[in-house]
């Protein structure tokens, strides 16, 4: 809410304006015009506020105006919007012109019924106006107080017993304000009366009269005591204590000139009659909190646009630079596909050179052949030799007889010879494991295909070896 | 007590649900804001980055492999490799005329001998060794020595001479069986059997 700088009074048409610089009164003017529309008033407020010098925005108002109304109403055991819903209704049939009804609510003395509520009514327009003019002035009404409200206040100034209900009536530009409470500031009775005790006495007393007699009809309290304020009030005290016929007192509040423009800004905000919504009051402030909220969102909307296009833009770049790696990378593959095929290539053909080469199988049976040229003793007549390539070595086998050596008188027996070579077979160079050995007379063996085998020239010493060579 | 005039939407008044309303929209736009960001980052950015840096060190792992394969290349050893490749594939026998050609080798090397030699080609058969597949025929010659002169050697040595005479031959030729008969200081007969190497088609 705005703070509160240019308090005013509009009370029926007389326009009185005060400064309010921290709490303290500033400068002060009365309009000498009377001011009845608001639809004009940008001026008077300009000028209320260029006269008083008031340094802020924010804008009081104690209102009292022909059109403003109070009512104390019963109301149903509701809070909240029900209550609210309920009083806008009830404000609406209260209403006595056209167009909508501003309204506010204060809590009330409770009726025989039950709970109740003191609302005050102003047209919709005269407020829409007023706050129009302040707008055009530069400020902003904050604050539209009717007159028995700020008169209620006064209540709990006033010298009562507890419970104690007492009528306080006041003078407001031609017209009386009362009200009917307690010293807690609640009433069971608002009104205004046409006329002063400065004009019509003996009517405002009778007035009076009649508006206790309500009072305590309605409210089922007794009146016992009336206050006065205003000015002039204690010359008019002995014509209403005759009139009223019960003790009138003087309020000791002291009746500055510029007093209900002060309480315009002094009044407490809690239950204060503002006639203006909080949402009307709060509205600038709700503007400008809605501006920075949404300032802030904006920023934070454009940063995380910004952010986002950032990180789009980063991430096609990074796309962008992933498409280039990934074409090296095929080419890096292919370079690596291309030495690998090279090094296998490499060793398929060692291999190939390891196998036709060096794993080429050595001529053993030729060698065998011409060993036998050299082991074979005399006395040994081999007429068959077969050397073949098996899975596990070489399979050996060869047949023949034992004939006399060329020396005869150093000839060994054909056993031992057969012995001695045999041993000489397995223990020389080409390792024969032997699986047969046979001196005597073998079983003839089939002979190779294509080779003629010859007949053994004597059975008695034949000889057979069979082995395996590593 | 609050002031009037209100207006209310279904029981509720105008200027809270506008307020309302209007937090709603800020509470939006905030969360908009939020998941924008987050969804800019984490749906878009993030896997994309996640794949350029899983790219970047496969690439980086790979260009490691080229050079390690580059540096491992001995160009030395891959020629004298190549060299000893071109000796090897000479040795195989190239085909039916090739191996009629050692054929015909073998009879005038042998015939020199005063050994006839009476070679007989047999079937092939496929054999794989190593990472090559090769086709062996097999060839059975049968040794005779002939009537020498009597200065010659002895048909056994003459044998033997024509025997390192077919493996001197340079082919691939694996002598795998041999059988002889003979009598008193005479060889009669002999039958060798060696292996005639090719390649197969698919072979280097």
């Amino acid at each position: 809410m705005e703070k509160i700088a240019l308090c005013v009074s509009s009370l029926n048409g007389q326009w009185k304006a005060v400064a309010l610089r921290r709490s303290a009164v500033g400068g002060q003017w009365e309009c000498p015009e009377p001011v009845r529309e608001f639809s004009a008033a940008d001026a008077v407020i300009r000028e209320s506020a260029s006269r008083t010098r008031a340094n802020g925005r924010g804008v009081a108002v104690v209102l009292s105006h022909a059109q403003l109304s109070h009512h104390v109403i019963e109301v149903p055991p509701a809070k909240g919007w029900a209550l609210q819903q309920f009083l806008e209704r009830r404000a609406s049939s209260l209403k006595t012109y056209e167009g909508p009804a501003a309204w506010s609510a204060q809590p009330a003395l409770p009726t025989r019924n039950g709970k109740s509520v003191l609302i005050h009514l102003c047209p919709q327009a005269a407020l829409d106006q007023l706050a129009s003019a302040c707008r055009s002035a530069g400020l902003e009404l904050v604050r539209v107080l009717p007159a028995p409200a700020v008169l209620a206040a006064q209540l709990r100034q006033l010298p009562l017993e507890k419970d104690e209900v007492a009528l306080l009536a006041a003078e407001t530009g031609g017209t009386t304000t009362v009200v009917v409470g307690r010293k807690d500031g609640q009433v069971c009775l608002a009104r205004t009366i046409l006329g002063t005790w400065d004009t019509h006495p003996e009517q405002l007393g009778i007035n009076l009269a009649r508006t206790i007699g309500y009072g305590e009809q309605q409210s089922g309290v007794v009146v016992r005591s009336v206050w006065l304020f205003g000015a002039t009030a204690s010359a008019h005290q002995g014509v209403m204590t005759s009139v009223l016929k019960r003790p009138v007192q003087i309020s000791p509040v002291a009746p500055t000139p510029y007093y209900w423009a002060e309480q315009a800004g002094r009044l407490p905000a809690h239950d204060d009659g503002n006639l203006l919504t909080p949402e009307v009051v709060l509205a600038p402030h709700r503007r400008r909190l809605l501006t920075a909220t949404g300032v802030i969102l904006g920023l934070l909307f454009l940063a995380s646009l910004g952010a986002a296009a950032y990180m789009e833009t980063w991430r096609r770049n990074q796309l962008r630079a992933l498409e280039s790696l990934k074409a090296e990378t095929a080419r890096l593959q292919e370079r690596k596909n291309e030495w690998q095929a090279r090094y296998d290539e490499l060793a398929l053909k060692k291999d190939f050179v390891k196998v036709i080469k060096e794993d080429r199988l050595p001529p053993v049976a030729a060698w065998y052949l011409a060993y036998m040229g050299t082991a074979l003793p005399d006395e040994m007549l081999l007429t068959d030799l077969r050397v073949a390539r098996a899975s596990n070595g070489w399979r050996v086998r060869m047949e023949g007889v034992m004939q006399p050596g060329t020396n005869p008188a150093v000839s060994l027996p054909p056993a031992q010879v057969f012995q001695t070579f045999s041993n000489r077979l397995a223990t020389g160079p080409f390792r024969v494991q032997f699986q047969r050995c046979e001196l005597g007379s073998p079983a003839a063996s089939p002979a190779p295909p294509g080779l003629v085998r010859p007949r053994p020239p004597s059975d008695t010493n034949h000889f057979l070896m069979e082995g395996v060579m590593q | 007590m609050n002031a009037g005039r209100r207006q209310f939407v279904h029981g509720v008044p105008r200027p809270f649900l506008q307020r309302t309303l209007v937090r709603v929209g800020m509470a939006v736009v905030l969360a908009a804001c939020v998941v924008l960001a987050q969804w800019s980052y984490w749906a878009r950015l993030k896997p994309v980055s996640q794949m350029f840096h899983n790219q970047t060190l496969f690439m980086s792992r790979l260009s490691e492999e080229v050079q390690q394969l580059q540096w491992r290349w001995d160009a030395l050893d891959a020629s004298k490799t190549e060299e000893q490749f071109e000796q090897a594939r000479r040795m195989l026998f190239a085909g039916e005329q090739d191996q009629a050609g050692w054929q015909t080798q073998v009879v005038t090397q042998t015939l020199a001998l005063a050994i006839e030699a009476r070679p007989t080609l047999g079937v092939g058969e496929s054999r794989r060794l190593g990472s090559n597949s090769y086709t062996i025929h097999p060839a059975t010659v049968v040794f005779e020595p002939l009537p020498a002169p009597r200065q010659s050697n002895a048909p056994y040595n003459r044998l033997l001479l024509s025997l390192r005479e077919i493996e001197s031959i340079a082919k691939r030729v694996d002598l795998v069986e041999l059988s002889a008969t003979g009598r008193s200081n005479s060889l009669e007969q002999a039958r060798a059997v060696f292996h005639l190497w090719s390649p197969e088609r698919s072979a280097p």
